[in-house]
């Protein structure tokens, strides 16, 4: 079989590091991890070990508060709908962004529906986000603001100080999609005044899929459990509790598979995450660099050296479709990327794409530099032979 | 070996801080278990940690300095096959 050149992580990472995968082994192999919290057996209280110890990491990487305060989930798009069903009402204004993924969207126009009302912040032609939107856009119903910490169409990140800042200063609760920032970016809840966090394990984190969660703030916030069922407590009562992180996590979690992130975790904190973000914009930027002069590219997004960024780069070739264009590279050159909306239509508009889609170079810290090279070498290639 | 006769328990809002305060009991070398909640008590998780009853005041004040917080503690007695739940003060 023809080696598969991967780059498409902001999907989903593709290697990972070996220990995530031998965790998950001797999760199941090893059968001593049961059901956390539902019993003080030894395979139960095992369980519910792993799970309290991987919160304590998650917290120490989020630079949240409690490591109480971490909830696991299946994914992003889950704590998502988990949060902002669970947290704002059809009398709710939402200030948001038109960078955002459907999974932040989604939710919001059910909310619409329903009553609520939502804004969007704008972008210039760079991508990055037009600051003063977010004042002009304030109202006396707004109530939350809901971000994504990094595009995963353009990889530019959000100056989430900024707009923490702004949230207390007009006393918002500031909500974040770290999707495609968690472990590229620094990210501290405190510092930036984050009151809820969603992130996804199976990206940036190297967990396996089926992993990710919610970090809250240190503000209380009233959430109403949007999934409930068996929280192996209270067991009599008709509501569901709302403890922390009770609240988020109704029914079995995932244990095999929080296993492995936390195998992820270690190894985000072996290699530093300063030396994981530095690694991923060089691996982005030498990219750029080798393809930003070929005939015909069309690159969206800041490369400026001093912008924050997930390592993503999307272009399109003229006269190409970003199907077609995928495929090609694909088939002759073996290269995996990800063509179309990237589930995000208002960024697309915004560009002009909604037809032509974009083709998404999307790096991870297992990408070599030889691999960055052949990478710009067959699209260049490509784009002579047209 | 903590006296199954006779002990101490502090029961949790979650779980998890239950989990967390067997952490940190462990980790000051005293001695502990999770075990099942006691049906006399209404309030809590489904775990409580056991302790020897003289430690108590010691594994309060260790959850004290974390800030993990609990739903009370309780004296654990069987006598004549009969098991009482009582609230525990210092």
């Amino acid at each position: 079989m023809t080696e598969l050149y991967y780059f498409d992580n902001s999907a989903t990472t593709l290697k990972k590091p070996a220990a995530v995968a031998e965790a998950v082994y001797h999760a199941i192999a090893d059968g001593q991890l049961g059901n956390p919290a539902r019993g003080s057996h030894s395979a139960s209280l095992n369980a519910l070990r792993l799970t309290e110890a991987l919160r304590r990491k998650t917290a120490v990487l989020f630079g949240g508060p409690d490591a109480a305060n971490v909830a696991f989930t299946a994914n992003a798009t889950a704590s998502l709908n988990l949060v902002l069903k669970g947290l704002l009402t059809p009398a709710d204004h939402i200030i948001t962004t038109v960078t955002e993924h459907n999974a932040v969207l989604r939710p919001l126009y059910q909310l619409e529906e329903q009553g609520a009302a939502i804004s969007f912040v704008g972008v210039d032609e760079f991508g990055t986000l037009h600051y003063p939107d977010f004042s002009r856009l304030l109202r006396p119903d707004t109530r939350a603001v809901m971000v994504n910490h990094a595009s995963n169409v353009t990889g530019n990140a959000a100056d989430l100080e900024w707009i923490g800042s702004f949230c207390r200063e007009h006393g918002l609760i500031f909500i974040v999609d770290a999707s495609q920032s968690a472990g590229v970016l620094d990210i501290d809840m405190v510092k930036q005044h984050i009151d809820v966090l969603c992130f996804t394990g199976h990206k940036s984190l190297y967990g396996p899929q089926g992993t990710g969660g919610i970090c809250l703030g240190d503000r209380p916030l009233a959430f109403v459990p949007v999934v409930t069922g068996g929280s192996g407590f209270h067991s009599f009562d008709k509501q569901y509790p709302t403890q922390m992180p009770t609240l988020f996590e109704a029914g079995t979690q995932n244990v095999h598979g929080l296993a492995g992130l936390s195998a992820g975790l270690d190894y985000i904190g072996q290699k530093g995450l300063a030396a994981i973000s530095l690694q991923l914009k060089e691996l982005t930027l030498r990219f750029h660099d080798q393809i930003k002069d070929i005939p015909g590219i069309i690159l969206y997004g800041s490369f400026a050296s001093d912008v924050a960024r997930a390592p993503v780069v999307s272009l399109n070739l003229e006269g190409w479709d970003s199907g077609d264009l995928s495929d090609a590279l694909f088939m002759d050159y073996g290269i995996a990327v990800r063509p179309g909306a990237h589930c995000a239509p208002l960024i697309h508009q915004t560009f002009g794409t909604e037809k032509t889609g974009m083709v998404r170079f999307s790096f991870s810290s297992f990408n070599t530099l030889e691999e960055i090279d052949y990478a710009a070498k067959s699209l260049r290639q490509l784009a002579e032979e047209g | 070996m903590i006296d199954r006769k006779h002990y101490g328990i502090v029961a949790f809002p979650t779980s998890q801080a239950a989990a967390a305060a067997e952490a940190v009991v462990l980790e000051a070398s005293r001695e502990c278990r999770l075990i099942p909640m006691p049906e006399q008590i209404s309030a809590g998780c489904g775990l409580v940690l056991q302790t020897h009853l003289d430690d108590l005041n010691a594994v309060l004040s260790l959850l004290s300095e974390r800030s993990i917080s609990n739903d009370g503690c309780y004296e654990v007695r069987f006598e004549n096959r009969k098991k009482s739940v009582e609230e525990w003060h210092d």
